[in-house]
């Protein structure tokens, strides 16, 4: 492991020249290559993007459910002030075909709306972190809506 | 086989890695199929990734920090979450989620989601700049 590590950079050049066919995955090589400076000290949290107070949606981070042991549990929530809203959220454990799982939930209020979602764990020790997705959809009454997505992979 | 960052995140923390600080080239290992898993233990020990940890929880936060993870209590902030899509502002312009196409990386298949996310809230603009920072 630290042999390999410590020739990463070797393995990036090799990695480059063996899949630059692979498209989207692979920065492209071709083109206004952009200067080193602009690829460095780069963060999203370097802005700040204000957040008005009136309509919006959040998806927590799924976890471990506290209450209910042995099982994953997410919040997620709508918030319209003086207007009817809906959320409806699903949180899925991805697997091949078949074997996905998926549990949704929908739930309607006014000016708030608060929704638990979840599903028994699975993880046995010894295997990796499994990978939960959780996704809403926030609607208003007037017709606005929006999207909110997390993935968090754990041990359950 | 453990590998820090990939599969060896603490259970109750939630990690970030912060890709966008890291040097290029981990930036293209992380985007290469398979070999991915080797960019995540650099970005840890460079220093480039956080691991969140919930206010309930106590931890004993040296171990982690030796290895080189950041320790954050709390979860990331508004601005942070709606860059990853987490939280969004209602919008009447909004339009169903398309899904990204096949994508082969972990992170790949992030930054696909969460361009998706954005582009159906309308907000790719904000994602668009926050990259270009």
């Amino acid at each position: 492991m630290e042999w390999i590590l410590k020739r990463s950079k070797m393995f990036v050049a090799i990695a480059l020249v063996a899949t630059t066919g692979i498209g989207s995955q692979v920065v492209p090589l071709n083109g206004n290559t952009p200067k080193l400076n602009a690829f460095v000290n780069r963060s999203f949290t370097d802005t700040r993007v204000n957040l008005p107070d009136d309509c919006s949606g959040r998806t927590d981070y799924p976890h471990k459910s506290q209450h209910m042991p042995g099982r994953v549990n997410v919040v997620a929530e709508t918030i319209c002030p003086g207007q009817k809203v809906q959320i409806r959220t699903t949180l899925t454990r991805p697997g091949w075909l078949i074997f996905t799982e998926s549990v949704t939930k929908s739930k309607s209020g006014f000016g708030k709306v608060r929704l638990s979602v979840s599903m028994p764990c699975k993880w046995k020790i010894g295997q990796p972190p499994i990978g939960y997705i959780v996704m809403s959809v926030h609607s208003s009454a007037n017709g606005a809506s929006a999207i909110t997505r997390v993935f968090r992979s754990l041990k359950c | 086989m453990s590998v820090l960052g990939w599969n060896d995140v603490p259970e109750e923390a939630f990690a970030k890695f912060d890709f966008w600080k890291c040097p290029t080239w981990i930036r293209t290992l992380a985007r290469v199929p398979i070999i991915e898993i080797f960019a995540y233990p650099l970005i840890v020990k460079k220093g480039f990734a956080t691991i969140w940890i919930p206010k309930s929880c106590t931890f004993d936060t040296e171990s982690f920090e030796s290895k080189g993870w950041n320790v954050r209590v709390g979860e990331p902030d508004a601005a942070e979450r709606f860059l990853d899509g987490s939280v969004a502002k209602l919008s009447t312009k909004a339009i169903p989620i398309r899904p990204p196409r096949i994508t082969f990386t972990r992170w790949g298949r992030e930054l696909a989601w969460q361009k998706s996310v954005h582009v159906a809230n309308g907000t790719l603009k904000d994602f668009e700049d926050s990259k270009q920072l």
